[in-house]
């Protein structure tokens, strides 16, 4: 008996290194910075749980870098409204500048879920309420110094810009997601990437901004009837389809700075006489456009981004009708055929297509090849599951 | 087109550099796969690898798996041609959807790791300023922790409370607005 013990014993504590190797907490040895870079990819609300933990946790949530509020942590399965008070309780306690330190955060996301209920309004005050607090906080600064804010499904009325653009001025990465947007403008002097997905915009006439390197426009309505919609250059599947009128095209032109530009599902209407000089454009995608403007916008790319490097057109239409194999008349009037390519420096071409009619797409750069010194073409063909 | 593939290899070739984990193992990278670490792109620029870089912090198990991340990666990156204009939506792209799957795979299993060896990672690529692995790494543990009480989150990562329950009561009224 007392040997089998002893046995036991000796087994347990030849084991022992490697269980307190095995055992060792190395999670709260770890270095503040890197907790707090876990905390970053968790929801808050477990953040703020991190406190009971141990003395080690009590504190560390609330210097973290990075908020991300998400509706989804409060979910209970019969959506209520008191689903939405708890949730807007706890955003209200997280954001007193006793708990969460909002001066030193660098990227504030809000998410609230598309299912019912969002309080018109809550949501941009919480933003507002950050850069008020930060700006107390802060001795120096006289802006929130968020670098990255991600919204989803937030209501924002039109002075929401406004604040953004003088509170937070260090702001680099704007994502907005199944926002209802009622401003008229993005202005900003330190945006680099703007991404609007899913979004009524429906006041938003211009984006204003000589430092955004990187724009996406998906899927955005214009109007509440979902008639004519469209935001723009850039847009999404759907039963939409964007014609460039005027108020995109000033969009387009206000955007003329970005280095690399992706259109989707975007008809090409442009009006000749005014298109604008993408001098930093290095990177253009054309997805599932509709170029059966004799590749008028195309041409006008390529004769106005000088610098563009790559190029992908991706199930494009490239003309009225592409089941058709027009034989006659290769050239139509107005062809542009006396290109004045200035793209130099073209590297890649990838042309992504469906239908017999990229022929023509192909035809006319063969055309221009001499303008084009670098260029290689990669065709890829692939089958339409969606017509 | 072909005619650059020669001479890029012998550009390649020339720039090898020796990294030496802690335990004086030796490990010949390219500079591509090396200059993932920004703490080593500094030593380059500084002109300091003569030699070997020895990394007194990583042991030669972890070096080796260090590596292997950012050799994949680095093919990756180069695929990329560095341009930081690429967009991510082009993700859906199908020539780089397959590979960003494939890159997507090799990240998952390079995961399938014990935890002791994930933390020594996370410090590595702290140590090695590698942010591709070290968000890789502390994504994981986050995700370990996703939907877990404090309770649980004790027990899995073996943290001794040291709070008294009182203090634990204390603490847990005063955030109680987190715990409804």
């Amino acid at each position: 008996m007392s040997m089998e013990l002893e046995a036991k014993g000796k087994r347990a504590s030849a084991s022992t290194s490697c269980s307190i190797l095995a055992g060792d907490d190395r999670l709260s040895s770890l270095p503040d910075p890197l907790i707090h870079h876990i905390m970053s990819f968790m929801k808050v609300r477990q953040v703020v749980q991190t406190c009971v933990l141990s003395t080690r946790w009590e504190h560390l949530w609330r210097s973290v870098p990075c908020l991300n509020i998400d509706r989804e942590e409060f979910k209970t399965k019969d959506r209520d409204s008191e689903e939405w008070e708890k949730f807007a309780d706890f955003t209200d306690h997280l954001l007193i500048p006793n708990n969460i330190s909002i001066a030193l955060l660098d990227t504030f996301q809000l998410h609230i879920g598309t299912d019912l209920y969002c309080r018109d309004g809550q949501a941009a005050r919480w933003i507002r309420h950050g850069i008020k607090y930060s700006t107390r906080q802060g001795l120096l600064s006289s802006s929130w110094r968020i670098k990255t804010l991600h919204l989803s499904n937030v209501y924002l009325d039109s002075r929401f810009m406004d604040h953004v653009r003088s509170g937070c001025q260090y702001l680099e990465d704007l994502e907005l997601k199944g926002c209802r947007c009622v401003f008229h403008e993005i202005t900003s002097h330190s945006l680099k990437n703007l991404i609007l997905k899913d979004c009524g915009c429906y006041r938003l006439s211009a984006i204003t901004s000589h430092t955004l390197q990187r724009l996406v426009i998906d899927r955005c309505k214009r109007t509440s009837d979902d008639g004519l919609l469209a935001s723009i250059h850039l847009l999404g599947n759907g039963p939409f389809r964007s014609k460039l009128g005027d108020d995109q095209f000033k969009l387009l032109d206000s955007v003329s700075n970005v280095t690399s530009l992706y259109l989707s599902d975007f008809k090409a209407m442009v009006p000749c006489e005014e298109f604008p000089e993408f001098n930093n454009l290095g990177t253009l995608l054309l997805d599932q456009c509709d170029l059966s403007d004799n590749f008028q916008t195309l041409a006008y790319f390529l004769q106005s981004a000088p610098n563009l490097e790559k190029l992908t057109l991706r199930r494009c239409k490239f003309s009225k009708d592409p089941m058709k194999n027009e034989r006659e008349g290769q050239v139509e009037q107005g062809c542009p055929n006396q290109l004045e390519v200035r793209c130099k420096n073209l590297k890649h071409t990838e042309i992504i297509y469906k239908d017999h009619d990229v022929q023509k797409l192909v035809e006319l750069l063969l055309s221009i090849s001499g303008s084009l010194p670098k260029n290689n073409i990669k065709l890829t063909k692939v089958d339409s599951p969606h017509r | 087109m072909a005619s650059a593939g020669s001479g890029d290899e012998k550009a390649a070739a020339a720039a090898m550099i020796t990294l030496i984990s802690s335990d004086n193992e030796k490990f010949e990278v390219t500079e591509a796969t090396a200059t993932l670490s920004q703490t080593i792109r500094h030593m380059i620029e500084d002109g300091c690898t003569d030699g070997g870089v020895p990394l007194p912090n990583v042991t030669s198990k972890i070096l080796a798996r260090v590596i292997e991340y950012c050799k994949k990666h680095a093919t990756a990156a180069a695929g990329e041609e560095g341009s930081s204009s690429s967009f991510s939506d082009a993700a859906f792209l199908e020539v780089d959807r397959a590979f960003l799957e494939e890159l997507e795979e090799f990240d998952d299993a390079f995961l399938e790791v014990d935890r002791a060896t994930l933390f020594d990672l996370i410090l590595a690529a702290n140590y090695l300023d590698i942010k591709g692995l070290l968000n890789l790494t502390c994504q994981k543990v986050a995700d370990s922790v996703k939907g877990k009480t404090p309770e649980q989150i004790r027990e899995m990562y073996n943290i001794v409370n040291d709070l008294t329950p009182e203090e634990e009561a204390e603490i847990r009224r005063e955030t109680q607005w987190a715990f409804e």
